[in-house]
């Protein structure tokens, strides 16, 4: 497991190495000019050659790359070329409101996805399950940013339970439900079909059979043999979301109002800002990459079955 | 000035915006109230929605409307616009200066060349500075300007004797020697050559007064802590969330300021943001309306007399790159200007423009509102094309950029270049990388979409802009049909070379003329800032510089 862990970890390095390598030459590939978005149209052509040098913009690709690594390396991912602000402070400003969004979001993703996939598995061809069925279709099919605005004018507008797309900060976290249940509604879709098929898989096995035969309450035989074993898609699809909801969800960000790193990104691409959306790609890539070794380490402890060496 | 540093996050909120049309299908809200009438009274913070927040509050490096009407409320310059809607917004008033320098008050030398300054004794830095504004603070501020590398319009300024010598690279010039510090209170600053718009350029945010000792103390990092001398003065930042100005008791006019403070909040999209004052959580929507809840809102009877709107000193015109052919061809260019079907355009754009057939704007002095170029004529289009050799018309790529409303103007004037035989493709670019392309030299754009909104009201902002040799045979020029003409240049020379407004205004009426006819482009419209303000609030209008003039308005 040690050695297991360690090589996962060089391979981290290894997948942000070349996240940012080829981030930095997408960046560096689009033909805008760098000197005029940071200085503006007007710029003179003094200017920007004042600018161009300043920033290193006149130098060859790679030896670009060459600074921004080793910078990179001694935990310095530069500073935006809008706001000047370090790039490590204004992801770490942005990110409690996106990390308020995601758990609120798989908070809801679990609570309504688990016990509809467990009731659709449980109660096959019921009418509660063809229910469900279409409630899924329905939350996988309806776009994230429409789903938003309806929930907003129905909760937050019309009836005032919600604030109205204003983000308060962890202090206030009552404005992180609408946008958590909002994307929860989405993903537990997902969550209930996996479960659903992954719970119809083993309901059929020889153990859960010889269970029930034992004479073991049927909850027992839920718990302990059918859902533990059906666990695995949803630790994966879980692990998948952790690290995709904590990279910024922009759209759910725009809808409600919520100032996270999403939202910065968009407008960092938007002005052509490289050191702010370099620096979200590899933050982002990182939680990904992180999600993904926790859900992989996650396994073991559910299915002892799974060893990694 | 192009609109693209003001539409942060557009698409996204179009996107948004026609979901809301479904949604809010029968919305209700308050009612009564807002706009200009009423009597102010002291109080209240208004709350402004903007979708994103400005990347700093620096005059000498933002230049993007948000963050210049948000400096025009807590700083000052020597001499500002009017405090007034429409053309009279566009006339000086007296600032940090107690007069508008001119021959009559002997603020101008005979010569045009000399500008002199008395500065007012009562103007203070807001707290914790507290000390009186000087002459040299002004000379300081835009001596810092001109070096900074961010600062993107020291070429206003370079027409200061001594300017070019002190920002050229590896200068070891120690002062602009054209601007000089009579006394604390007086300043004069002499140019190298007559220039009739540099009040214009004295009025602009860039100019504005800093405290030195509060700039070196926060360095790069100023923008996020700005202290000035004008009506608020800035109290808090939170990131991605809002910032927030309380008034300032050091202002020297402060019994014109009614709001204790104004709070911009940011990260909400403009639909959302249009609830949001709908609730009365908001109390003027920064964005505007979003284009796809303007029908509705204006319908509404509720919410339709909390609408204002107002002609942006701006057009949206159709370039043609005459080193590309077809369009080198003059009758191709006009033909495209008779195909151009402007009722059409002016149902897509439901209230966001209203028809322009000529390249100024209506309130950019030489508009000329009987001036009528080019009408829809898709006939007569063919018949030109015809004659250009190109009866069956041809194929060419139109190109644009991403962000609405550019996409659903192509989409419209394909349809019409269709209708007379040119079968143009549409190729979308992000923002970025289309300005700079339509901006390199050799680029291979035939034809495509831009937009400008003025710097300044004249229209040597225009013509020196966007139809000037300078701006054709640079790389980097503004000029995306690579047109000039010896004439146009000629007039233009003359133009500059005298401060009498009204020849000025005829001048640039002769080179309209010329090129409308030789017609490297086809005006589409004149954009329209349409926004709402709550019931709560008084004394609006729109600016027709700053757009918005926080520190006219008042709660009720």
């Amino acid at each position: 497991m040690g050695k297991y862990l360690v090589r996962r970890c060089l391979w981290m390095v290894v997948v942000l190495f070349f996240v940012s390598l080829i981030t930095f030459l997408l960046v560096y590939a689009v033909p805008a000019n760098k000197a005029k978005s940071i200085a503006g149209t007007k710029a003179s052509p003094e200017v920007l050659a004042r600018i161009t040098k300043e920033y290193g913009f006149d130098k060859p690709v790679y030896e670009q790359y060459g600074i921004y690594v080793w910078h990179l390396l001694h935990g310095n991912l530069g500073f935006s070329y809008q706001t000047q602000q370090p790039v490590a402070t204004s992801i770490w400003q942005r990110f409690p409101a996106t990390v308020m969004i995601a758990v609120f979001g798989i908070f809801f993703e679990l609570l309504i996805g688990i016990p509809i996939g467990m009731v659709s598995a449980l109660r096959q061809y019921s009418f509660r399950d063809r229910a469900f069925t279409v409630f899924s279709l329905l939350g996988i099919a309806a776009p994230s940013f429409w789903l938003g605005m309806i929930l907003m004018y129905a909760l937050a507008f019309k009836i005032h339970v919600f604030p109205l797309g204003s983000y308060s900060g962890w202090g206030h976290p009552w404005s992180g439900v609408l946008p958590g249940l909002t994307l929860g509604l989405g993903g537990a879709a997902w969550y209930s079909r996996m479960l659903r098929s992954s719970m119809l898989d083993i309901l059929n096995t020889d153990y859960v059979k010889a269970a029930r035969a034992k004479g073991l309450p049927e909850r027992t035989v839920v718990s302990r043999h059918i859902l533990r074993n059906a666990w695995s898609p949803i630790i994966t699809l879980l692990g998948i979301d952790v690290g995709w909801f904590l990279g910024g969800v922009l759209v759910i960000e725009v809808v409600f109002g919520i100032p996270g790193i999403g939202q910065q990104a968009w407008q960092a691409i938007l002005n052509q800002d490289t050191p702010i959306i370099m620096g979200t790609v590899v933050f982002a890539a990182m939680l990904i990459v992180i999600a993904n070794l926790v859900t992989d380490i996650a396994y073991t402890w559910l299915d002892p079955r799974v060893k990694y060496s | 000035m192009r609109r693209w540093r003001m539409r942060l996050g557009a698409t996204l909120t179009l996107v948004v915006a026609l979901t809301l049309v479904v949604a809010s299908c029968g919305s209700s809200g308050g009612g009564g109230g807002g706009g200009a009438t009423g009597t102010p009274q002291k109080g209240g913070v208004l709350n402004v929605a903007w979708q994103g927040e400005p990347s700093g509050l620096d005059p000498a490096i933002q230049y993007e409307v948000k963050s210049m009407g948000m400096e025009n409320a807590m700083y000052d310059t020597l001499i500002k616009y009017a405090p007034a809607a429409g053309e009279a917004g566009t006339k000086f008033v007296p600032d940090l200066a107690t007069e508008v320098p001119t021959t009559a008050n002997g603020g101008l030398s005979a010569d045009g060349l000399t500008y002199t300054f008395h500065l007012r004794t009562d103007a203070k830095f807001a707290p914790p500075v507290n000390r009186a504004v000087t002459a040299e603070d002004w000379k300081w501020s835009v001596e810092r300007m001109m070096r900074l590398p961010k600062a993107p319009a020291i070429t206003f300024y370079e027409g200061i004797v001594g300017a070019k010598a002190y920002d050229a690279t590896n200068s070891k010039a120690t002062e602009i020697t054209g601007i000089k510090v009579v006394d604390p209170q007086t300043l004069t600053i002499t140019l190298t050559q007559p220039d009739p718009t540099f009040l214009y350029k004295i009025a602009m945010n860039f100019t504005e007064v800093l405290d030195k000792a509060t700039v070196e103390k926060w360095g790069n990092q100023y923008p996020h802590h700005p202290l000035g001398t004008g009506p608020f003065m800035f109290s808090k930042w939170t990131p991605g969330q809002e910032i927030v100005f309380t008034r300032n008791p050091n202002y020297w006019d402060a019994g014109k300021v009614w709001l204790d403070g104004v709070d911009f909040k940011f990260g909400a999209g403009s639909s959302t943001a249009l609830l949001q004052l709908e609730r009365g959580t908001i109390d003027v929507l920064g964005d505007g309306v979003p284009a796809a809840d303007y029908v509705r809102v204006k319908n509404d009877p509720k919410w339709s007399k909390n609408l204002s709107g107002a002609p942006q000193i701006a057009w949206f015109y159709v370039f043609m790159n005459t080193k590309i052919k077809p369009f080198d061809n003059l009758k191709v260019r006009q033909a495209v200007n008779y195909a151009v079907n402007s009722a059409k355009l002016q149902k897509l754009l439901a209230g966001q423009g209203t028809p322009l057939n000529q390249i100024y704007p209506n309130g950019m002095p030489g508009y000329d509102p009987a001036a009528q170029f080019y009408t829809y004529d898709p006939t007569k289009a063919k018949a030109l094309l015809a004659e250009a050799g190109f009866p069956n018309g041809f194929k060419t790529t139109f190109y644009t950029h991403n962000v609405d409303p550019f996409p659903r103007i192509a989409q419209s004037l394909q349809n019409d270049l269709a209708q007379v035989g040119i079968k143009a493709d549409i190729k979308v670019m992000d923002q970025s990388s289309y300005w700079t392309l339509t901006m390199t030299m050799g680029n291979p754009i035939p034809l495509g979409l831009s937009d400008w909104y003025m710097d300044f009201p004249d229209p040597s902002d225009w013509v020196g802009v966007l139809f000037s040799k300078a701006q054709a045979t640079m790389d980097g020029g503004e000029n995306a049909s690579w047109w000039w003409d010896p004439q146009v240049e000629a007039l233009y020379a003359q133009s500059q070379a005298t401060t009498d407004q009204a020849k000025r205004i005829d001048l640039f009426r002769q080179m309209q003329k010329i090129i409308m006819d030789q017609a490297p482009a086809a005006p589409l419209y004149q954009p329209v800032f349409n926004t709402m303000i709550s019931d709560n609030v008084g004394g609006f209008y729109i600016h027709p510089i700053w757009q918005l003039e926080y520190q006219d308005y008042w709660k009720k």
